[in-house]
C-alpha cells in the first residue's frame, strides 16, 4: 500500500510521457537509443577485495566483492565458486521495503549471475586451489543506493567493474597440501566483460536505458547481456506486455551497437587507479 | 589472536595511526547526496564510509503502528556484506545490527519534535559501505544531518563520538583495531548546543574519574564534528542564489 | 546585535538566530530571550530587527479551504483515497462528488480511476483525523489533461503571485490556464504543447529558489529569457 503513492503515475503525466515517446522524445531529453551518462568509480570500499560505484544518471549502484577459500560445488570440484547477491534496499527508494529478499531482488541477482556465468566472465576453472577440496569462492554483492530506473544494467556494470577491480592474494600450495598466502595480490582471471543493455517498450516504441518514470509507464522490458565479441550471453524479458520478434531483433541490434562503448568504459575505469 | 604483541600506544603517546589521544581521524560529511530520499547524508570518518537516507514524515505502514500523538521514528542500521575487514558478512540482519538500530533511534529521538507530525513515520536507513570502528557514532552524526536535510523539526543536531581505553589511557574515536584490542569502548552521542547526552554505552572497565574525563574529551571532539555537520548543510544549500532585499 | 545571522545564510536546526527585542518569523525555538532555528532554513532580514526563517524543505500539511491537486490511489465502496503529496492521505467521499445522494451500486472507478488527478478543496483536517476533500464546487473535479509540474509546496504561492498576478500574466502571454495546488502540484493547460512547456518551465524555475522577492518580475524575466533564446536558435 505505502509504495502505491510512488508507483501510481498521474494519468495526465502518463499521457505526457507516452505522447512524447510517440514523437521520438523522452522526458529527460534523450533520443530513444541514447544511453545515460555512465560514471564508474572503483575501489570505493576498502575492506572489499574489489568494489565499484556506478552512476547511470541519477541511478546509483554499489557492488563489492569478497573472496575466501572454501569448498567447491560437488558437480564442479575443480572450479572456483561465484555467488551473486543483490538487495533492493529501502535506502534507495521509497518503493523498496525492508525485509528478506523478494522476487525482484532474486530476479536481479540471477540475471546478473547468468550474464557473468554464461560469458565465463571469470575463468572459474583457474580458481581451484586443491581440486575437490579448496577453491576460491567469489561473492559479488550488489546494492542500489539511488533509484532512477534501469537497475539491471547499472547492477551488471557495477558487478563487472567490481570484479575487474578485485585483487586476491597469490597462493602457493606445498605437496602435502598446505596453502600459504603471499603478500602479493593478483587480479581475478577475467575472461570476458559482459555488459547489460535494457530496453523499455512504451506503446510501440523501444527506448534504451529507461529512467524511473519510463519504467512506470512501460508495457514490458527486455535485457540483453552482450559479451566483448558481441554475442548474447543472457536475456531477460520482464513486465506484463509482449514484444514482436522484429522488436526483439531491433533491440538486439541497438544493444550490440551500444555494448562496446560500455565495455570500454569499464575497462578504462579498471585501469584508472 | 596475536593480541599480546600489538602495541596500540607508543611511549610518547602516539597511536597506531599516528594520532594523539584526543585526536579524531580525518572526517568529511556531505548533505543531500541522494535524489530519492527526502534527506540524506554521507560521512567518512577515517576509513569508515556510511550512507544515510531519511524518508518522511510520511504515512505509517503498517497503519496500526501509527502513534496518535507523535511521529514514529524508525531506524535501520546495516552493514553491507563487503564492508567488514574479515570474511563476508551475511546480508541478513544480525543481533548486533538490531541493537545498534535501536540505540541509534533513541540517540536521535530526543532531538526531534516528534509531536509535530502525529500519526506519521520517518524512516532512517543507514548503510555502512566500509567499516573501521565507531560506525554507530559516525552513523548518528550522519543521520542527524540527513534528518535536518529532510526538513524534520529538531531542537539541535546530534553528534556521535566514541572514546575508549588503550594501554590504560583514554583515547577519542577508536579505530577498528583499537576497538578490537583495546580495553574498553564507550560510544557517546550528544546534542552540542544543549549539551545533553543521547547515547551512552560502554564495555570494558572505567573508573568514575575516567568517565568524567571521557565526557569532557568527547564534548571537545563533538564540537569539531558539529562544525562539519553545519558546513555540510550550509554548503549544500548556500550555492542557491538567494535574492534578499531589506524593505 | 540582536540578530546573529545574515541574509541568505543557511541555518541548521538548533542554531542561534537572534536574541532580545527582535522579531523572528518562521519556525523557531525560544529559550529565554534567545531564538534558535527549528528546521533547516534560509534567513531573510526583512527589517533591521526582523528576521524570517524560510524552511528549505517542508512537507505539505493540509489546511481547511486549500485548493489541492490530488492523485487517486485507491477506490473504496463509498470513497476514494487521494494522495495529496502530504504525510496525510485524504478521503474523498462519494457524497462530496455528487450534489444529490450517489447513484447506488455504481462502480466508483467509473467516475475516478486510480491514477486520475483531481482538483479538490480541503473540507476539513486536524491531526487526529485524515483530511477530507470535496470537489463540489465549480472548477473542481477530474483534471483530464495538462502538464503536471511538481514543486515545493512551501513555495507554490509564488506561482499565484500577489492577487493572482503571475497566473494572469502567464495566461495573457502564453494563453494557458493554471491549476495551482497548495500541495505543490501545478497543472498547466493550454492548446499548444510548446506554450504549455514554457509555462511549466517558468513555474518550475520560479519555485527553484528558496526566496523570491517579486514573483511577477521574476516570471517576466524567466519568460523573456526563454523567448529570446528560442528566437536566436
Amino acid at each position: 500500500m505505502s509504495e502505491k503513492v510512488y508507483t501510481i503515475i498521474p494519468a495526465p503525466r502518463r499521457e505526457t510521457i507516452r505522447s512524447m515517446i510517440k514523437r521520438g522524445e523522452r522526458v529527460d531529453g534523450r533520443g530513444p537509443d541514447q544511453y545515460r551518462e555512465l560514471k564508474v568509480d572503483t575501489g570505493i570500499a576498502g575492506n572489499a577485495d574489489g568494489s565499484a560505484k556506478v552512476s547511470l544518471g541519477h541511478t546509483k549502484v554499489v557492488a563489492g566483492v569478497k573472496v575466501s577459500l572454501g569448498q567447491p560445488y560437488p558437480d564442479a570440484p575443480a572450479a572456483g565458486v561465484l555467488i551473486v547477491h543483490a538487495e533492493l534496499i529501502p535506502l534507495a527508494s521509497p518503493i523498496f521495503e525492508p525485509g528478506p529478499p523478494d522476487e525482484n531482488d532474486v530476479e536481479l541477482a540471477r540475471v546478473i549471475d547468468r550474464g557473468l556465468r554464461s560469458a565465463s566472465a571469470i575463468k572459474l576453472e583457474d580458481m581451484s586451489v586443491i581440486p575437490g577440496k579448496q577453491v576460491w569462492r567469489v561473492f559479488v554483492d550488489i546494492y542500489p543506493i539511488d533509484h532512477d530506473g534501469n537497475f539491471i544494467d547499472a547492477s551488471g556494470l557495477a558487478a563487472m567493474a567490481a570484479l575487474l577491480n578485485t585483487r586476491v592474494p597469490k597462493l602457493s600450495v606445498t605437496p602435502d597440501g598446505t596453502v600459504t598466502r603471499a603478500e602479493e595480490k593478483v587480479p581475478l582471471p577475467i575472461n570476458d566483460i559482459p555488459v547489460f543493455v535494457t530496453f523499455a517498450k512504451i506503446g510501440d516504441v523501444l527506448v534504451v536505458d529507461p529512467c524511473y518514470e519510463e519504467e512506470l509507464v512501460m508495457d514490458a522490458r527486455v535485457t540483453f547481456a552482450i559479451t566483448k565479441s558481441g554475442n548474447v550471453c543472457a536475456i531477460q524479458k520482464g513486465g506484463r506486455g509482449s514484444f514482436t520478434p522484429e522488436e526483439i531483433l531491433k533491440a538486439l541490434d541497438t544493444a550490440q551497437r551500444l555494448a562496446p562503448e560500455l565495455c570500454a568504459q569499464l575497462e578504462a575505469a579498471a585501469h584508472r587507479v | 589472536m596475536e593480541k599480546a604483541n600489538v602495541k596500540l600506544l607508543t611511549e610518547d603517546g602516539r597511536r597506531i595511526d599516528g594520532r594523539g589521544l584526543n585526536e579524531l581521524r580525518k572526517f568529511r560529511v556531505e548533505a543531500g547526496v541522494l535524489k530519492n530520499a527526502d534527506g540524506s547524508a554521507y560521512i567518512e570518518l577515517g576509513r569508515n564510509k556510511i550512507m544515510v537516507a531519511v524518508y518522511g514524515p510520511k504515512e505509517v505502514h503498517p497503519r496500526h503502528e501509527a502513534l496518535p500523538d507523535r511521529m514514529l521514528l524508525r531506524c535501520r542500521y546495516s552493514m553491507l556484506p563487503f564492508s567488514v575487514a574479515d570474511e563476508r558478512k551475511s546480508p541478513s540482519p544480525t543481533r548486533r545490527e538490531v541493537e545498534i538500530s535501536k540505540v541509534i533511534r533513541e540517540a536521535l529521538e530526543p532531538a526531534i519534535f516528534l509531536e509535530e507530525y502525529p500519526r506519521t513515520s520517518t524512516d532512517v536507513f543507514i548503510e555502512v559501505i566500509e567499516a573501521d570502528g565507531s560506525t554507530r557514532v559516525a552513523s548518528i552524526t550522519a543521520a542527524a544531518v540527513a534528518l535536518a536535510d529532510a526538513g524534520i523539526p529538531m531542537k539541535d543536531l546530534v553528534v556521535g563520538v566514541s572514546i575508549g581505553k588503550i594501554e590504560g589511557r583514554l583515547a577519542i574515536d577508536l579505530s577498528g583495531i583499537e576497538d578490537q584490542r583495546g580495553e574498553g569502548d564507550m560510544p557517546i552521542a550528544l546534542m552540542p548546543r544543549l549539551n545533553e547526552i543521547t547515547l551512552l554505552q560502554a564495555d570494558g572497565s572505567f573508573s568514575r574519574d575516567e568517565i568524567a574525563q571521557a565526557l569532557q574529551m568527547v564534548r571537545e571532539a563533538a564540537i569539531k564534528l558539529y562544525e562539519e555537520q553545519r558546513r555540510a548543510l550550509k554548503d549544500r544549500y548556500s550555492k542557491l542564489p538567494v535574492e534578499v532585499e531589506i524593505t | 546585535m540582536p540578530i546573529h545571522v545574515s541574509g541568505g545564510q543557511v541555518i541548521v536546526p538548533g542554531e542561534f538566530v537572534a536574541e532580545g527585542s527582535c522579531e523572528v518569523m518562521g519556525p523557531h525555538i525560544i529559550s529565554g530571550k534567545r531564538y534558535y532555528a527549528k528546521v533547516l532554513s534560509v534567513a531573510v532580514i526583512e527589517k533591521p530587527k526582523r528576521v524570517r526563517l524560510i524552511p528549505l524543505k517542508r512537507r505539505y500539511i493540509p489546511t481547511e479551504g486549500d485548493l489541492v491537486v490530488g492523485k487517486i490511489i485507491d477506490v473504496g465502496p463509498t470513497y476514494w483515497l487521494v494522495d495529496i503529496n502530504s504525510p496525510y492521505t485524504a478521503f474523498l467521499q462519494v457524497s462530496e462528488v455528487f450534489p444529490r445522494p450517489a447513484p447506488k451500486e455504481r462502480d466508483l472507478s467509473e467516475i475516478f480511476q486510480v491514477g486520475d488527478l483531481v482538483a479538490a478543496k480541503v473540507l476539513s483536517f486536524d491531526f487526529s483525523h485524515d483530511p477530507l476533500l470535496t470537489v463540489k464546487e465549480s472548477k473542481l473535479g477530474k483534471i483530464e489533461k495538462g502538464l503536471l509540474v511538481e514543486v515545493a509546496s512551501s513555495r507554490v504561492s509564488r506561482v499565484i503571485g500577489k492577487k493572482g498576478q503571475v497566473i494572469d500574466y502567464l495566461r495573457s502571454i502564453l494563453n494557458v490556464e493554471l491549476i495551482v495546488g497548495r500541495n505543490g502540484r501545478v497543472v498547466v493547460m493550454g492548446s499548444e504543447p510548446e506554450r504549455e512547456a514554457l509555462a511549466a518551465y517558468v513555474v518550475q524555475r520560479l519555485c527553484a529558489e528558496p526566496y523570491v522577492a517579486d514573483p511577477l518580475e521574476e516570471a517576466k524575466k524567466l519568460l523573456s529569457r526563454q523567448l529570446t533564446r528560442g528566437e536566436s536558435t
